[in-house]
């Protein structure tokens, strides 16, 4: 069974890369534009991994890692952050609220892919 | 530059942020304060700087870059919106907008140099670049070969963002050959552990052409709270192998003068050193680990620079070699009785290592003499060529698990029985090409052998799609021959059975291929007399499987030692169900049948006192031995159980070929002999 | 994960199998524990494994490391080299138990196929 990873970003073009690479790789990917967005659509889907943009309206990344730590179903589900360079207080915060690991912007489908790996295997 | 389509959507999506932008910063003019103004436009430069560097916007990304620093500061109430502000950046949008539509402007084109001093003026940055590609963080060079210790020790809570550590030692694997120790001597007791804590650790001795920071990026999502402690071992990577003390000099886990003080003893270095309470035992097995790891690296190097891979030995020198290593499974296991017979403490330890080393020494001679079954496989593609063309059949013969590796002897006594069951796959099974088509089959049939390990055992199965069997004309046949009675009712089961009875032969008329008299009465007894058993599947119109099940080896059983009259047998514990005590007077049924009810279950027995002929009086209360074949099950009375035996075969000789019912014999750990009873051929006997 | 305790004259079965993952194992430890209170002899048994985790193999070794210090009988049986053999266990397979394995069942070694 192809595993599904949640793909959260308010830029449709990230998005498309994401999904395009990922479903490549035999992945099954979901897209969310928010992460409230991304809450209402992993109500009652399982999904094996969540890759999430920090800054986005309605609920930013951060937010929704500590929301989805909450829920029972996503407690150990591995969550990558997508950040840039200016960012490194960020990363802090985000590793605190439970993200597993991160990719900088920008980064190449291979990065994505080779992450991917690392975490879900 | 051409466009693709991740470009494409970037610029539409670029083109609407900017709309918003305009928009946004309209109106920050009017109220400079607006926090949600100030994140919107924020997030909307961040998108486009991070999102134009991803699809080659460079350009675009390091305009941005210093204007979205100015508004972080601003978010972060660092700095306030000002009016030059806005003007640059109204101006930015305008020339972000000419950028998407000829990516030939520069961002060193006058107007954008502009911009981008003014804001880097204002946030106060120093201009900063963009990094392109991570900076590598080198120390050692990719290509060579290299060993690293890595020790990996986890934060207890680990599992708790989603890392699962046994991926990251997955990849350490795949960077080359990689031996890992995992530790568990934190791993609290039952009711002290949490459970989804970490208390793992791990030591990873790694050989591969990647360079340290190759490694240190396997471990980047967590190098923050775990401890990660890499280091190369072979420096020159010397040929000569490090000894124990050494690795854990190197490792810390010892100073120079406990180490000198414990090399003036005679003893083994590790054991002393456990002893004397230096270093734990774990710290000594991981140091041995290493130099294991190291000396197989390096036993692979000079395996490499070797022009032969592998040297061919005349096969009766192996078969001594097995013969000595079953004399000394024989003496080891005589001493392992003796050891336990004294109770030294000392003597046990000796004992267990020897058993320890003799197991290992069995297993590697053992594999020795396995072979794959490719080979003989192979040989009958040509028969099935052959055979088909002279009966005007179109066959093809497929096989599955040519890899699959058996004792050589097996294999060779292998060959007579499956060409005798290929052939009458060949002339029984498959039907002509025009009988296949009018039955709706294809015109070409098939024949697969498969081969498999199935625990000790090697599995192979003969299918065809042919015709399958047919029963009513088997057992008709059987009825005429007077093999069973004429108002007899058999199960499927026990009509295939009929096919092994000898002189039974199916064929109406006797082709040169089959049907020679030489029937499957020959092909089960070559194969029982490898210790293996035979089963027929089949289903009329569809085809028919024929499965052997053949052991691994044929020079050491497992075996149950029992005795009858003080003298010692041993059956097979492959077979063996059970052992339960018998009482024989309770058992005097008046019909004199000997059957015994066991769970509710007729077992159907044969006391082998009274079958072996041994004279003497029966004991009171005797053991019965149940078995159980083809989902059958027998009784086999002995006088009493001793326990499980590692026997070694030794065959009877020449002089003793013709007895029945004794497949061969076993020297005990005290010098005498125990034979080994064929425990299939009697069952067959009474069947 | 699907879970399933017998208790038989002292002795408690359990039988898993399933996911079994992090995200399950605290039901497992309460059991496994509660089993090594009640009973003298736990066998865990291995059924089909869809999926498993570290956590697994930690709670197992945690498990025998009680069921040694009290002198009490801990098995691992059914699919236990299936069990090991998955890829994600690479490395922790151990040629024999630590020093605490008395009975040499640590949960952690491998069945020897007999030859």
């Amino acid at each position: 069974m192809s595993k599904t990873i949640l793909s959260v970003d308010d830029s449709a073009s990230i998005r498309q890369m994401v999904k395009f690479t990922l479903v490549k790789e035999g992945y099954n990917v979901v897209e969310a534009c928010d992460g409230k967005d991304a809450l209402a659509k992993t109500a009652g889907v399982k999904c094996d991994m969540v890759i999430t943009d920090l800054n986005m309206p309605n609920m930013d990344g951060i937010s929704l890692i500590k929301e989805l730590r909450q829920k029972p179903e996503f407690r150990f589900v591995p969550i990558i952050m997508l950040t840039t360079e200016s960012q490194d207080s960020k990363k802090q915060e985000g590793k605190s609220a439970g993200a597993t690991g991160w990719i900088v912007k920008p980064f190449k489908p291979e990065q994505l892919v080779s992450v991917a790996k690392k975490v879900l295997g | 530059m051409s466009l693709d389509s991740n470009q494409q959507v970037f610029i539409n999506e670029a083109t609407e942020l900017l709309q918003e932008l305009e928009e946004s910063l309209l109106e920050l003019e009017n109220t400079p304060d607006s926090s949600d103004l100030i994140a919107r436009v924020f997030r909307a430069m961040h998108t486009i700087k991070g999102s134009g560097a991803m699809f080659g916007f460079d350009n675009i990304a390091s305009l941005v870059h210093s204007i979205e620093t100015a508004y972080d500061m601003v978010r972060n109430n660092i700095m306030d919106v000002t009016k030059p502000m806005l003007d640059y950046s109204l101006k930015a949008c305008d020339i972000i907008r000419e950028m998407l539509a000829d990516p030939d402007i520069k961002a060193d084109s006058p107007l954008a140099v502009e911009i981008t001093d003014y804001f880097s003026r204002a946030a106060n940055i120093q201009n900063q670049k963009l990094p392109d590609v991570q900076p590598e963080r080198d120390s050692t060079a990719r290509g060579e070969l290299h060993t690293f210790r890595i020790t990996f020790k986890p934060s207890l809570n680990i599992f708790m963002n989603g890392t699962n550590p046994a991926l990251l030692l997955k990849e350490l694997r795949e960077m080359g050959s990689a031996t890992i120790i995992t530790h568990v001597s934190d791993v609290p007791p039952i009711d002290d552990i949490e459970p989804e804590k970490c208390y793992l650790s791990w030591d990873i001795i790694l050989t591969t052409d990647k360079n340290e920071n190759d490694i240190r990026d396997v471990f980047i999502f967590v190098e923050d709270d775990a401890v990660i402690d890499i280091k190369a071992v072979d420096e020159a990577f010397d040929d000569r192998e490090k000894k124990l003390g050494e690795i854990l000099l190197e490792r810390g886990c010892l100073t120079e003068s406990q180490l000198s003080e414990v090399l003036n003893e005679k003893k083994r270095l590790g054991e002393i050193m456990v002893e004397k309470g230096l270093v734990s035992a774990e710290a000594v097995d991981t140091a041995l680990m290493e130099q294991a790891h190291v000396k197989s690296v390096q036993e692979k190097k000079a395996h490499a620079s070797e022009t032969a891979s592998s040297i061919r030995v005349p096969s009766e020198r192996l078969d001594s070699l097995v013969d000595l290593v079953g004399e000394l499974v024989t003496v080891q296991a005589r001493l392992s009785q003796i050891a336990a017979q004294r109770n030294d403490a000392d003597m046990l330890k000796v004992a267990e290592e020897v058993e320890r080393l003799v197991w290992e020494l069995r297993d590697n001679t053992m594999s020795i003499r396995m072979l794959e079954i490719g080979s003989t496989f192979n040989r009958f593609k040509r028969l099935v060529r052959d055979l088909s063309i002279e009966l005007g059949k179109e066959i093809e013969l497929v096989t599955f698990g040519d890899e699959t590796e058996i004792d050589k002897t097996v294999i060779e006594k292998l060959g007579d029985p499956l060409v005798h069951l290929i052939r009458n796959s060949i002339d029984h099974g498959i039907e002509k090409p025009e009988e296949r088509i009018a039955a709706g089959k294809p015109a070409k049939g098939h024949i697969t052998l498969q081969a498999s390990h199935s625990g000790d055992s090697v599995l192979i199965e003969i299918t065809d799609d042919g015709r399958g069997i047919n029963r009513k004309a088997v057992l008709e046949k059987a009825k005429s021959k007077g093999l069973v009675a004429e108002n007899a009712e058999l199960s499927d089961r026990e009509i295939y059975e009929l096919l092994f009875a000898s002189g039974f032969s199916t064929a109406a008329t006797v082709s040169s291929v089959s049907g020679r008299g030489v029937g499957m009465d020959v092909v089960r007894r070559n194969i029982e007399a490898l210790r293996g058993t035979i089963e027929i599947n089949s289903s009329e119109g569809v085809g028919t499987t024929i499965v052997l099940k053949l052991p691994l080896t044929l020079a050491i059983i497992d075996g149950l030692l029992v005795t009858i009259g003080g003298q010692f047998f041993i059956l097979p514990l492959s077979i063996v169900n059970e052992c339960i005590e018998f009482n024989r007077s309770e058992n005097k049924s008046g019909s004199g049948r000997k059957i015994i009810m066991v769970r509710n279950e007729l077992v159907p027995y044969v006391p082998l006192r009274s079958f072996f002929n041994i004279k003497g009086e029966e004991p009171d209360i005797q053991q019965i031995v149940i078995i159980s074949v083809d989902g059958r099950r027998v009784g086999f009375v002995v006088d009493s159980v001793v326990g499980d035996h590692q026997t070694v075969i030794k065959s009877l000789g020449k002089a003793f070929k013709d007895i029945d019912c004794i497949s061969g014999a076993s020297v005990l750990g005290d010098g005498s002999v125990a034979l080994i009873i064929d425990i299939m051929k009697i069952y067959n006997d009474i069947g | 994960m699907n879970i399933e305790t017998t208790v038989n004259e002292g002795k408690t079965v359990i039988d898993i199998s399933g996911n079994l993952t992090v995200s399950y194992v605290v039901e497992l430890h309460s059991r496994i524990r509660e089993a090594l209170r009640e009973s003298d002899t736990l066998e865990i048994r291995i059924g089909k494994v869809d999926n498993a985790d570290l956590t697994l193999l930690q709670l197992l070794c945690s498990a025998h490391r009680a069921a040694m210090s009290r002198d009490k009988r801990f098995d691992v049986t059914g699919n236990k080299n299936e069990l090991l053999s998955m890829d994600c266990f690479a490395g922790f397979t151990r040629e024999k138990g630590c020093v605490i394995d008395k009975y040499n069942n640590c949960a952690l070694v491998k069945e020897r196929s007999n030859v």
